[in-house]
């Protein structure tokens, strides 16, 4: 089941909208690319409060080596934006300090089918154990 | 306030949407809709007067723990881990899933909860204790919230215990 999922991933990479987030060692938003939804009462605060995920994870974050990259599939926490996305985190430098990047991409468009494959899955295991 | 990360995990189809939807919005659809993915959200428990959020994590069930990234365990405080009393098959893998779970995160509290208590005639628990291969911590009801506050009590008491 998840090597389908991955297959529509590995497909959603080449078409899904992405945004770029910097985000410093405190969780503060630094830069943000908006591609996906505004920031800009968010400049300077932090990305917590667009996030629980982040928020959920950050201690994590702060320690990742900088080659070292993190990547969720995520059924959408932010509240400006639905559906699936991914989240990846990586460590790098930008204007002379340490900080997180943070690439939200939109895979929206891959999750119905691979929501009706698992869903129809599920359901036939689900159904199978209570019959066996 | 103190936050602590904690996955609700298990097999597909167990109830680990339906006790996050308890929890947090206190809800409950019996229709089964499969998770993608991962769902987080929080809510703050309050013990004794202190509090703690829980930063809790639905993530899709699998069959075998060891589908499951192990990113997405790290940096949990605790692991809610959780089998559908009504469907034995989804605890014969408990042993190992709790193995593969404790290499990846020795330090983060385990609960496992037997869900669907609801659906368990009163006389049929003592034989499912004798098939299962761990014992549950607490059995709940994700449709009717039975003990599913005392869960998340007992949980963010043993997490300020341990901070």
């Amino acid at each position: 089941m998840r090597s389908f999922i991955k297959d529509k991933f590995i497909d959603s990479l080449h078409n899904g909208m992405q945004q770029l987030l910097i985000i410093d060692n405190n969780g503060k938003l630094l830069h943000s690319d908006d591609t996906l939804f505004k920031t800009v009462t968010y400049k300077d605060k932090s990305v917590f409060e667009i996030s629980v995920f982040v928020e959920s994870i950050f201690a994590l974050l702060k320690n990742i080596e900088p080659k070292e990259i993190y990547e969720y599939e995520i059924e959408s926490d932010i509240p400006f934006i639905k559906g699936l996305h991914t989240y990846t985190f990586q460590k790098s430098k930008y204007e002379n300090q340490e900080v997180i990047f943070w690439k939200i991409r939109d895979i929206s468009h891959s999750l119905e089918e691979i929501k009706v494959y698992q869903q129809k899955y599920n359901e036939a295991e689900i159904e199978r154990h209570l019959n066996s | 306030m103190i936050s602590k990360k904690v996955i609700l995990t298990g097999s597909f189809g167990v109830g680990k949407t339906s006790l996050f939807n308890q929890f947090i919005f206190k809800t409950f659809s019996d229709k089964y809709l499969t998770t993608i993915g991962v769902k987080v959200n929080k809510r703050v428990v309050t013990i004794d007067d202190q509090e703690v959020s829980i930063l809790l994590w639905d993530i899709a069930g699998e069959i075998s723990q060891d589908k499951v990234p192990n990113s997405y365990f790290l940096g949990a405080s605790a692991i809610i881990y959780v089998v559908d009393l009504n469907r034995p098959i989804t605890f014969q893998n408990a042993k190992t899933d709790l193995d593969h779970l404790k290499k990846i995160i020795p330090d983060s509290l385990i609960k496992v909860v037997g869900n669907k208590i609801d659906l368990i005639e009163e006389d049929k628990i003592e034989d499912l204790k004798s098939i299962m291969p761990v014992p549950c911590d607490i059995f709940t009801s994700a449709k009717n919230g039975i003990n599913v506050e005392d869960l998340f009590s007992q949980l963010a008491s043993e997490l300020l215990a341990n901070n």
